[in-house]
């Protein structure tokens, strides 16, 4: 059986008020302002997915 | 316990000024979403600024209180300087292992050290000891006579990274060019300030003279723990200086609303636990709750309180249960900023702006009312509610207009 590929958006990673706060955050970590204009619900490149849950967590430490 | 310290003055407009030196309360909640925020884009050299604005404001207080006591002693000055920090709620700290040359200065106890680690529910990857830092090498500079910039500062050991004491060596350094230099007291509006809003059932006057009883000065471990959070009565200074120049590197990123944001966030974070602790506080139930006949009247007797934090004259111009329109005379951030850089192009009370929506989203959709527990998912309740404010900065004594106005709707 082959692995399903989950894929995420932007509005799976920052959900609501408080993770519109925390993107905001990962884009000034990532100085990415671009990710302002990615659609929030459009499928993101696993890659992205990736760098976005690393920066978070580093973002979420003290 | 007594303590030698610079003199205090309280002028017109709610400003409290050690030796010269603007103080303004906030708590450790702020100190660390804002100290939070400042560190977060890699390469704009915040760290560096934040040592500088810290060593510039002590420079200034201790070298102005030393010479208001007529000491010019170095030991003398710098156990001034210890007193000055226990005082204002910074800790602890212990210059006997420094001199001319530098050397080790200790923090047994520490408000960035050990503080932060509450507001931030997660480890550091850092110190966050960089106000301390900056404080020992201002105040060894004082001490010996030389600019505020004399001094390197590094921590050796943090207690915000585990240490169990705070460890800072000093060097000897050549002043960076351009050093921050605090201005002072800064402008200070001549205006005339109207009276508190005629709806309002609270009597500020009385508020004030209660608060002004209040010993709000560090206990024996230097600490200033009251209404549920950990107070420090800060160089307004410092403040200022930190976050404009944090506005001034963003500028040209593309990200600078965005950094704005932050900056109002954390002032938001600052009212929840604040305005919040505060207005769950067996203080206010003495004090302010008995005079709250209707709801409105908990923005109206938080607003009295918070007109003892050094924060300038907030007046309620506005209020129902949607809309909140405050006018504040000589707020910090103003006045810091036409003392540091001239008149503003933009709003730039930030701070203010998240207090003002803050406070509108305790009383309404928070319910303060009912004393709830002020935690993250309370926070988060409030936060994610359709039903909560927003602000808008309106007009801005930075930039020009006679008062500054915030805003905050639903």
């Amino acid at each position: 059986m082959g692995g399903e590929t989950v894929t995420k958006t932007m509005e799976d990673l920052f959900p609501g008020n408080m993770g519109r706060m925390l993107m905001i955050r990962v884009m000034l970590k990532m100085r990415r302002p671009d990710l302002r204009d990615m659609p929030r619900t459009a499928p993101l490149e696993a890659s992205l997915v990736a760098e976005l849950e690393t920066t978070i967590r580093q973002v979420q430490l003290g | 316990m007594t303590r030698r310290t610079g003199s205090i003055s309280q002028e017109a407009h709610g400003r409290t000024l050690m030796s010269g030196e603007p103080l303004v309360f906030h708590c450790n909640h702020y100190n660390y979403w804002l100290q939070k925020t400042l560190l977060l884009p890699e390469g704009l050299g915040m760290r560096g600024v934040i040592r500088d604005a810290a060593a510039s404001a002590a420079h200034a207080l201790i070298s102005a209180a030393a010479k208001e006591l007529g000491v010019t002693e170095p030991s003398e000055v710098l156990a001034i300087a210890s007193d000055c920090f226990a005082a204002l709620g910074f800790g602890t700290i212990d210059f006997s292992q420094a001199g001319d040359g530098g050397g080790t200065v200790r923090t047994p106890t520490s408000h960035y050290g050990q503080c932060l680690r509450i507001a931030s529910g997660a480890d550091f990857a850092e110190p966050q000891e960089l106000f301390d830092q900056g404080y020992a090498a201002g105040a060894l500079a004082a001490a010996y006579g030389k600019p505020a910039g004399a001094y390197a500062a590094r921590n050796e050991a943090s207690q915000s990274m585990g240490a169990e004491v705070g460890e800072i060596t000093l060097s000897s350094r050549d002043v960076p060019e351009g050093f921050f230099v605090a201005p002072g007291r800064g402008p200070h509006a001549q205006l005339e300030v109207p009276s508190t809003h005629p709806s309002s059932n609270v009597d500020e006057a009385a508020v004030l003279q209660a608060l002004s009883g209040l010993d709000l000065s560090g206990n024996e471990e230097g600490l200033l723990p009251r209404f549920g959070v950990i107070l420090t009565n800060h160089f307004a200074n410092f403040y200022d200086r930190v976050s404009f120049e944090f506005v001034q590197r963003m500028g040209g990123t593309g990200m600078l609303d965005m950094a704005e944001e932050l900056l109002v966030e954390a002032g938001y974070r600052c009212a929840f636990n604040t305005f919040g602790g505060i207005m769950t506080s067996p203080e206010w139930d003495a004090v302010v709750k008995p005079q709250c006949k209707t709801t409105e009247d908990w923005v109206h007797g938080m607003v009295a309180v918070i007109n003892a934090l050094g924060w300038g004259v907030w007046r309620v111009h506005e209020l129902s249960s949607s809309r909140l329109v405050v006018r504040i005379w000589d707020d910090y951030e103003s006045t810091g900023y036409l003392g540091m850089y001239g008149k503003a192009d933009r709003f730039v009370s930030h701070l203010a702006a998240g207090g003002v929506a803050g406070l509108m989203n305790l009383v309404y959709p928070g319910r303060i009312d009912e004393s709830p527990t002020l935690d993250g998912e309370y926070y988060a309740r409030i936060f994610e509610s359709p039903e909560r404010f927003t602000p808008q900065g309106v007009k801005c004594m930075a930039a020009g207009d006679e008062y500054t106005e915030v805003v905050a709707e639903r």
